[in-house]
């Protein structure tokens, strides 16, 4: 009974699909690293690292390499290896207002930033979904080679967005291509 | 939404074996049963959610005009029971659909791409027989056997391409119903006949109601869908031909007098025509976006914004794109308009990348000059400052 119990309990742990997280994150396969707010939690999933803190609904911290010559979701325009960051920006604009569970899209900002020396764009945009929750969103990201690399947090517009924007930055600051990756 | 759409139907399976014998709302003796008035409890919620999605077109004068089409097509008996009502929906995709309780949803894909009244008219009455016959209550009805409540769902949630999975992801139970999965072949060919009579009551040209299908086959073979959704999803798309070209030959024969009102319905419907150019172009849909633009071309010949569609098509356009003819959209909106900015920042681009930095600065300072508060200045003064 005891050794069942044990056993349960390591199956319960080893396939649970939230872990704690904190410090240096690295994704060998993707190239990249970032540093990850203490006590947060990871999604164990194989596409994307995504952390939050109170529930992905709440907040989300989304770190992903997307190749470039995969169709994007809710565009069949495509992203360039020749692209500008501004024109990259504009392309994931029209993905993300072309998505239907996007409601009144609003960019707030679009500007150039640099991350770990790539020239890069950030999107600060709000949005609604059908239930009526408001959220905000920041979508960072550069182009490298065949690879879009983004850096993104969306939190409810009450309360949860301003609490967590700070980590966000943190994360967005502390992103690093590893070597393979440059 | 899609557990919320089965267990939808689940209740309604287990609540309704009810008759699908319900007449029109027109007919004596006519009443409104529950499970019906339900339907439109849900209709008005699921209608909220639509209203405020920012999707609504929000042009009074169009919206009015359409409703003056429906004021033609409505008899006194309909009027009494369901208030009809038009919404015009931004979105590109050639669609239109009903709520039970007389809302009806055009998107812009639709009135871009025809091509007069009369064929709106065929598009209104039809999805307002839809209401009046009371096809919602009557299809949820006729789900009497779990392989249709499970066809059904099947259709309803399935992976449904053509932009039809987005609009079912923004729509509740009723609405995904009417928009998206569409009602049974009968009521569909009930909606084609009665709808018929009504727009040639009202004095439309029947002969043009069967050429709306030419447009929905264009963007079914651009869009590589197999199965046509607009009016539904059966009878199929050539049947419905055949079935309209019959109608006409059965029994309006001999009507050559109606009206296509061409010119009022241009008039109205021409800044949708490029609007649903953008929406196009947005969603990488190059060639429809082409053919928007061109299509409003001919109503207006100097318009600075259908020339920079123009430059951005052909800008952005991966596999027949041309720099040297998008330029020259990009100087023809400027020659039209040389207060409006976003040319002057296209071609900053443009040249910036090429290297031609002298041309890239005079664009882009232009452009700031025009354009203090865009969202995008921070771009252009960096490009500014590598120059």
């Amino acid at each position: 009974m005891k050794r069942c119990c044990v056993l349960i309990l390591i199956l319960l742990v080893s396939c649970a699909p939230w872990m704690k997280v904190g410090g240096v994150y690295k994704n060998t396969k993707e190239q990249y690293s970032v540093d990850l707010p203490q006590d947060w939690m990871k999604f164990n999933s194989n596409e994307q690292l995504l952390v939050s803190r109170d529930g992905p609904l709440l907040q989300n911290i989304i770190v992903e390499r997307v190749d470039i010559n995969e169709e994007l979701e809710h565009t069949k325009k495509k992203l360039q290896k020749s692209m500008l960051p501004q024109e990259a920006s504009e392309v994931i604009i029209d993905n993300i207002s072309s998505d239907s569970e996007v409601l009144n899209f609003n960019i707030i900002e679009n500007i150039p930033i640099t991350i770990d020396l790539y020239p890069g764009f950030k999107i600060f945009f709000t949005y609604n979904n059908k239930d009526g929750l408001n959220f905000r969103s920041i979508y960072c990201g550069f182009l490298s080679g065949d690879w879009l690399y983004t850096i993104k947090y969306t939190a409810a517009d009450r309360h949860y967005f301003q609490n967590d924007v700070a980590e966000f930055e943190h994360v967005l600051n502390s992103f690093r291509l590893l070597s393979e990756g440059k | 939404m899609r557990g919320g759409v089965l267990i939808f139907f689940i209740l309604l399976f287990c609540s309704s074996c009810a008759t699908t014998n319900l007449k029109p709302v027109t007919e004596d003796g006519f009443s409104f049963k529950d499970d019906e008035k339900r339907l439109w409890v849900r209709s008005d919620e699921e209608q909220d959610v639509l209203n405020q999605s920012g999707l609504i077109y929000q042009d009074q004068s169009v919206t009015e005009y359409l409703n003056t089409i429906v004021a033609k097509l409505c008899q006194e008996e309909m009027d009494e029971h369901i208030a009809f009502k038009i919404y015009v929906l931004k979105d590109p995709h050639f669609n239109a659909f009903a709520f039970p309780n007389g809302a009806i949803y055009v998107h812009t894909g639709i009135l871009a791409r025809a091509e007069n009244e009369a064929q709106i008219a065929t598009l209104l009455a039809h999805e307002m027989t839809h209401c009046t016959h009371r096809h919602a209550v009557k299809n949820i009805r006729s789900i009497k056997n779990t392989t249709a409540l499970l066809a059904t769902l099947q259709v309803t949630t399935a992976g449904l391409g053509g932009g039809l999975d987005a609009l079912a992801n923004v729509l509740g139970t009723v609405g995904t119903m009417a928009a998206v999965s569409g009602y049974s072949k009968n009521l569909e060919s009930e909606a084609d006949k009665e709808g018929l009579g009504l727009m040639v009551k009202a004095g439309y040209d029947p002969n043009e109601a069967p050429k709306l299908f030419l447009h929905i086959k264009e963007e079914l073979e651009e869009e590589d869908i197999n199965e046509p959704f607009f009016f539904g999803s059966h009878p199929r798309l050539n049947e419905r031909i055949k079935n309209y070209e019959r109608l006409i030959n059965q029994e309006y024969q001999n009507n050559t007098k109606g009206t296509k009102n061409t010119e009022t319905f241009l008039k109205y419907i021409q800044e949708i025509i490029l609007e649903n150019a953008e929406l196009d172009l947005r969603l990488g849909r190059y060639e429809f976006a082409e053919k928007g633009v061109e299509k409003y071309l001919q109503l207006n010949q100097n318009n600075h914004k259908a020339y920079y569609l123009l430059g951005e098509i052909y800008n952005r356009e991966l596999e027949n794109g041309d720099i040297d003819r998008s330029i020259s959209y990009y100087q023809k909106s400027i020659s039209i308009n040389s207060s409006y900015p976003d040319p002057y920042r296209e071609l900053g681009l443009i040249y910036y990348k090429q290297e031609k930095k002298t041309l890239a600065k005079q664009y882009f300072e232009e452009y700031l000059n025009l354009s203090t508060e865009a969202q995008d200045v921070e771009y252009i003064k960096f490009y500014l400052q590598q120059i």
